[in-house]
């Protein structure tokens, strides 16, 4: 049993992924959303998303809508199959009340 | 990294919470301007026509016609602002519009062929009509939301039609369009 991935286990980035998770496979979440969704600011989920995109769990991307810019947000594959393995893994915790 | 049995669950609740408020709040910022619209629409349409129901053809199909456009206008404008980008629901959308536009289309030939008949009949088969579509929908997109909307908006039609013939237009502008309307403030208030 693998244990838990200390990355997305942080409160904000667990709440981050579990967001992008709503998505369906080929969505993508706008910036202000997420912000307003995780009451942050600008710059404290800046700093997250860059860890999360780091470890290749998420894509941003910048583009422009009517001529102002917007930030919009995706899972990856492994980020999916990494927070799917990390459920998996607090399931597995819940059921057998060991610690990991 | 070590955690408990405790801090596991409530890992897993928070993502489930936050799974299920995220679901809440993309599906409200689309669906309560069209329920506002739709729910005002459905009760300035029923309740003119219980006073002028010798002209429920007009009122009818000039009330879905203003739905229609202020639909298309709600669509224009949301898009800028719409939470999320999707590449396969740009298409959906566009399918989705075309399917109301056969709809309304194949409603249209269908009270051709079938006239003639009262403007209770007529009013009663647009509603179920529509809602007929809305099950489909509902099925077609695993959406208990639009498939019990479906359901219940044609059982009340029907309930409003056979019972209380009278007081049919009323009665629907009362329960259809008030539960559209409730429903979409709720959405804006609760989930946004």
């Amino acid at each position: 049993m693998s244990g838990l991935n200390a990355l997305i286990h942080q409160p904000v980035r667990l709440r981050i992924m579990s967001i992008l998770m709503a998505l369906d496979l080929d969505e993508q979440v706008d910036f202000t959303f997420l912000k307003k969704q995780l009451s942050l600011t600008d710059g404290n989920l800046g700093a997250h998303l860059n860890r999360l995109e780091s470890a290749g769990f998420v894509n941003l991307e910048k583009t422009f809508v009517n001529k102002k810019p917007k930030t919009y947000i995706g899972i990856t594959g492994t980020g999916r199959d990494t927070f799917s393995e990390y459920l998996r893994t607090l399931n597995q915790i819940i059921k057998s009340g060991k610690m990991l | 990294m070590d955690i408990d049995k405790k801090q596991a669950q409530e890992s897993l609740d928070t993502v489930q919470k936050t799974m299920e408020r995220t679901g809440r709040a993309i599906a409200s910022s689309y669906a309560n301007p069209m329920l506002i619209l739709w729910g005002a629409i459905w009760v300035i349409a029923y309740t003119s026509s219980h006073f002028y129901l010798q002209h429920v053809a007009i009122i009818m199909w000039s009330m879905a016609l203003i739905g229609g456009v202020g639909s298309l206008f709600i669509i224009k404008q949301h898009r800028p602002k719409a939470p999320v980008k999707s590449t396969s629901q740009n298409n959906l959308s566009r399918k989705t519009g075309w399917m109301w536009f056969f709809v309304f289309l194949y409603l249209s030939i269908w009270m051709f062929v079938l006239q003639p008949f009262n403007g209770l009949q007529m009013n009663a088969a647009i509603v179920i009509a529509v809602m007929f579509a809305y099950v489909i929908m509902g099925l077609w997109f695993n959406s208990w939301f639009l498939l019990i909307l479906g359901i219940s908006i044609t059982a009340t039609t029907l309930l409003g039609y056979a019972v209380l013939t009278p007081y049919y237009c009323l009665w629907m502008a009362a329960t259809g369009g008030m539960a559209l309307l409730v429903t979409g403030i709720t959405i804006r208030l609760r989930w946004s």
